[in-house]
């Protein structure tokens, strides 16, 4: 455990915690790990900087399909001296993790949050009391609008892209809600069998196709990653247009 | 029972991941002004890493019994020795005894080298740090987000 976490903070340079998140329970290699940020109770460098990145993008109903989910709304809860919203999204169809978000109405300051995946197993919960908003740039406040594009998958929409001359493609695709992002690695070792990991309350699959690795993670159930790594491997990606043939 | 008495168990089970929301909430506000507590929970965390690097440990720490496993195959070793020279005389061969013997007592040095490692599961995290990382990143995800042209163009992907 140590020395995990001192490769974390070689990896990652000093995270202050800016953003006050108190409570974590994170699944992580098929265990529960719960973490109260408080005096005595160390929470791992990742953990923190998963939860702060994850919980400080503001809330924004309008990018999500309303053809994906089916979702409850709850006004004017009082917690912790707080009024939130409660919103509950359930996926339509099993293809994707149950949110379930508690948000400040006035800024859609998201001051928790819980995953659950394709089983309702819980694979991820934050609690976050304080947003520091000076972290926070002007193109959030703006609340932006949707931008339609190229690529889609099932209702998740291609939001980057990352490509290099050896092969390599790094790609994140978002519903709104749940996202996931594709590596594809040059193969440099011996061929092994497909993977199925729980990393930090994210799903990660690895399967390795011809010369290539890939490498989903994300919030989507391990099949729709599988799926994916299939039709990506044998689509050939245009590098000029970023269109799939 | 005191008040801090209570939240002594909600502590435990805190510690071992069995408290339910309304436990973990109310133990929340409970330790933002109780230093008492807050010191019992980082005492119950110690404790337990202290336990898991106890269980961590990789080798066999059953001595008694790994001392006599080797003794047992001793004497099984020293008995077949023994069957040996009293039939070496009846053996036309040294070689084909001594090969026997040979045989016999490495097989029983590998049977006798009876420690076991403690495997551990191995962890995720290390090789996969940096792709979780990258994919929370959450920079590119706000700023894909331009105004830019309406239009839809629909790919199929080859299935």
């Amino acid at each position: 455990m140590r020395v995990v976490a001192l490769l974390i903070l070689l990896i990652i340079p000093t995270i202050g915690l800016s953003d006050e998140i108190i409570y974590y329970n994170i699944n992580h290699n098929g265990e529960s790990l719960s973490f109260f940020n408080m005096l005595g109770a160390p929470v791992p460098p990742m953990v923190q900087e998963i939860s702060r990145r994850t919980l400080r993008k503001p809330f924004m109903p309008k990018r999500i399909d309303p053809n994906r989910y089916k979702v409850s709304i709850v006004q004017n809860i009082t917690w912790q001296g707080m009024t939130v919203t409660q919103y509950d999204y359930k996926p339509v169809i099993n293809d994707r993790f149950r949110h379930i978000l508690w948000v400040l109405p006035d800024t859609n300051e998201i001051v928790k949050l819980e995953i659950y995946d394709a089983n309702d197993k819980l694979i991820y919960c934050a609690i976050c009391l304080e947003h520091d908003h000076s972290l926070q740039t002007n193109k959030t406040k703006e609340q932006p609008e949707e931008r339609l594009t190229a690529e889609r998958f099932d209702g998740f929409v291609n939001v980057s892209k990352e490509e290099a001359a050896d092969g390599y493609i790094r790609m994140l695709y978002s519903d709104g809600l749940n996202r996931f992002s594709v590596f594809r690695t040059p193969l440099k070792e011996a061929k092994k069998e497909a993977e199925r990991l729980v990393v930090y309350g994210n799903y990660l699959y690895n399967k390795d196709v011809g010369n290539f690795r890939y490498t989903v993670v994300g919030t989507i159930p391990y099949e729709k990653m599988e799926e994916f790594v299939n039709v990506l491997s044998v689509v050939n990606v245009d590098k000029n247009s970023g269109d799939i043939e | 029972m005191s008040k801090c008495q209570r939240y002594y168990e909600i502590i435990s089970a805190f510690v071992d991941s069995q408290a339910n929301a309304l436990e973990q909430l109310a133990l929340q506000e409970h330790l933002k002004s109780c230093n008492t507590c807050k010191n019992e929970l980082a005492s119950q965390y110690a404790l337990k890493d202290m336990m898991r690097s106890y269980q961590a440990v990789h080798t066999d720490l059953d001595l008694s019994s790994n001392i006599m496993r080797q003794i047992r195959y001793k004497r099984q070793e020293d008995e077949h020795l023994a069957e040996i020279m009293h039939y070496q005389a009846k053996v036309p061969n040294r070689w084909v005894a001594l090969g026997v013997m040979f045989a016999m007592t490495a097989t029983a040095l590998f049977l006798g080298s009876g420690s076991t490692v403690y495997a551990q599961k191995p962890d995720p995290a290390k090789e996969y740090a940096s792709y979780i990382y990258q994919h929370v990143n959450d920079e590119e995800y706000r700023s894909s987000y331009q105004p830019t042209d309406n239009s839809i163009k629909q790919v199929s992907f080859i299935r």
